[in-house]
């Protein structure tokens, strides 16, 4: 199943054999921005898990991706040797501000986590469950007259932002458009121009901060922000890193769950034996969420920088070096997950790194799997057939994230 | 059955509580109360709880019989005996 031969004498991974298939050197020079990459995505991740998990990029300072289960969570894991402290992204831009807590390392990280967890725990979560059925429900009613939609813009991308801004943040929706456009235009706009965009998003939630600082504490997340935390030096959190924390939940939330929710719809419409075991069985609906999340995992790849000379998986690393965590492939290990490839909504113990190991993990796990649950609930219940208009196709961005553009939808109207 | 939560490596995933909510409970930021102890799996909550211990990304969760003799919370007889602990 799994097949790892020496780079330097398997004839696949010559660089003219790599470049032949996937246009590219994907093993010695790849590239997360490549529009090659892009295109052929789940190809590129399958052939690397198997075949040559660890790969390098010479693209600006360059980097290191390792792609399985083990080197992606023992990395995770350990913070101490692979710090967050220096950012993320590969060739992060010095203009873009850094995000707190998650371009933070314990302890100060840990402060901020202690912090908001109790706000985003999975009890919390599934007390919102009702709130975000209705919002689901309040956009289907928009276009299920209409036998189509246009999944992304009329859907995906509106439900993750009122769960998070109406719910969770409070900030007023009618905001929401240009926020959710100056995130991802943040996470995908063409490198230089990203810290623009970002800006944006920072501008707009230091306004919110202040206003809600004006206002009677509410008791919910906002207010914990504004409190702040101590940092380990003894000095408080600075007011830039509180608009820094917003922006962090913000960025985090949004683009993913537009993925995993287009993602799920676009594997129903290709298979039908899955799509009818879900209709006939939504007791699998939360478990089938696991299975999406692990098989179109959003998150490619998180970075981290080697604070010592160490070896990973095999390869030396010198201090300073930049490695990513591959999630994605990391869910589709052969060597942690049986048959990878295959969904199995029935497989009770779905493992999988879609939301990251060690104390970075996704804080807003707990959000999306409700969200993706009750979606998924709603969509099936009430637009149980549907299908891809013919002649069209999903459209993506990748970069250190996927994110599905477009996918257009069609179903028989209800008489 | 005894199972040893990792004090360090649990990170508030919650899959051990979505499987077997009886013997792994969480604490209000969504870590399992039994970090860096051992629990006392009680009769008819084995199968939920080895569930829960497969879904842990982290691999937190171990099975403990094996490493009992040098666990010094089994040793101080914090959590000892055949009564479920922290379970119950």
């Amino acid at each position: 199943m799994t097949d790892v031969r020496d780079p330097l004498t398997d004839p696949d991974l010559s660089p003219e054999a790599l470049t032949a298939r996937f246009g590219r050197d994907v093993l010695r020079d790849f590239d997360l921005d490549d529009p090659g990459f892009n295109r052929d995505f789940q190809e590129v991740m399958d052939f690397v898990v198997q075949r040559c998990p660890v790969i390098r990029s010479k693209t600006g300072k360059g980097y290191t991706v390792f792609n399985t289960e083990e080197a992606v969570r023992k990395a995770g894991q350990d913070w101490r040797t692979f710090s967050s402290a220096k950012g993320y992204m590969h060739n992060r831009p010095d203009d873009l501000p850094m995000l707190i807590p998650v371009e933070q390392d314990p302890p100060n990280q840990t402060s901020w986590r202690h912090k908001l967890n109790p706000f985003m725990s999975i009890k919390v979560m599934e007390s919102k469950a009702e709130l975000m059925r209705a919002d689901a429900n309040q956009l289907i009613d928009r276009f299920i007259d209409r036998g189509a939609c246009e999944f992304i813009s009329e859907f995906a991308a509106i439900m993750p932002g009122w769960a998070f801004f109406k719910h969770n943040l409070g900030v007023p929706v009618d905001e929401l458009d240009m926020l959710v456009h100056n995130v991802e235009r943040g996470l995908y706009a063409p490198m230089e121009e990203r810290p623009g965009y970002f800006g944006k998003v920072f501008a707009y939630l230091d306004a919110f901060l202040k206003a809600r600082e004006q206002l009677p504490p509410q008791g919910d997340i906002v207010d914990a922000i504004l409190e702040g935390v101590t940092y380990a030096d003894g000095a408080p959190a600075s007011w830039d890193h509180k608009v820094s924390v917003a922006a962090d939940l913000t960025f985090g939330g949004i683009s993913t769950t537009i993925y995993a929710m287009g993602s799920a719809l676009f594997h129903l419409a290709r298979h039908p034996a899955d799509h009818q075991l879900l209709l006939n069985r939504p007791d699998l609906i939360e478990n089938a969420v696991e299975e999406f999340i692990r098989a179109y995992s959003p998150v490619v790849a998180m970075g981290r920088t080697c604070t010592r000379d160490v070896e990973l998986a095999g390869v030396p690393l010198k201090e300073g070096d930049f490695i990513m965590l591959g999630f994605a492939g990391a869910s589709r290990d052969p060597r942690a997950i049986k048959d990878p490839r295959k969904l199995d909504f029935e497989e009770p113990t779905i493992q999988h790194s879609t939301f990251g190991v060690g104390p970075h993990r996704c804080i807003g796990a707990h959000l999306a799997r409700v969200e993706l649950r009750v979606f998924l609930e709603e969509w099936l219940r009430r637009i149980p057939r549907f299908r891809i208009k013919p002649g069209t196709e999903p459209t993506y961005e990748t970069s250190f994230l996927r994110a599905m553009g477009s996918m257009h939808l069609e179903w028989d109207r209800p008489e | 059955m005894r199972v040893r939560v990792d004090g360090d490596l649990c990170s508030g995933q919650g899959r051990c509580w979505k499987f077997a909510p009886a013997v792994y409970e969480l604490d209000d930021e969504g870590f399992n109360v039994a970090r860096g102890r051992a629990i006392d799996v009680r009769e008819g909550e084995e199968k939920a709880a080895t569930l829960g211990m497969k879904a842990c990304p982290e691999r937190a969760i171990t099975t403990a019989a094996i490493e009992r003799a040098n666990d010094p919370a089994y040793a101080a007889g914090a959590s000892s005996g055949p009564t479920p602990s922290i379970s119950g």
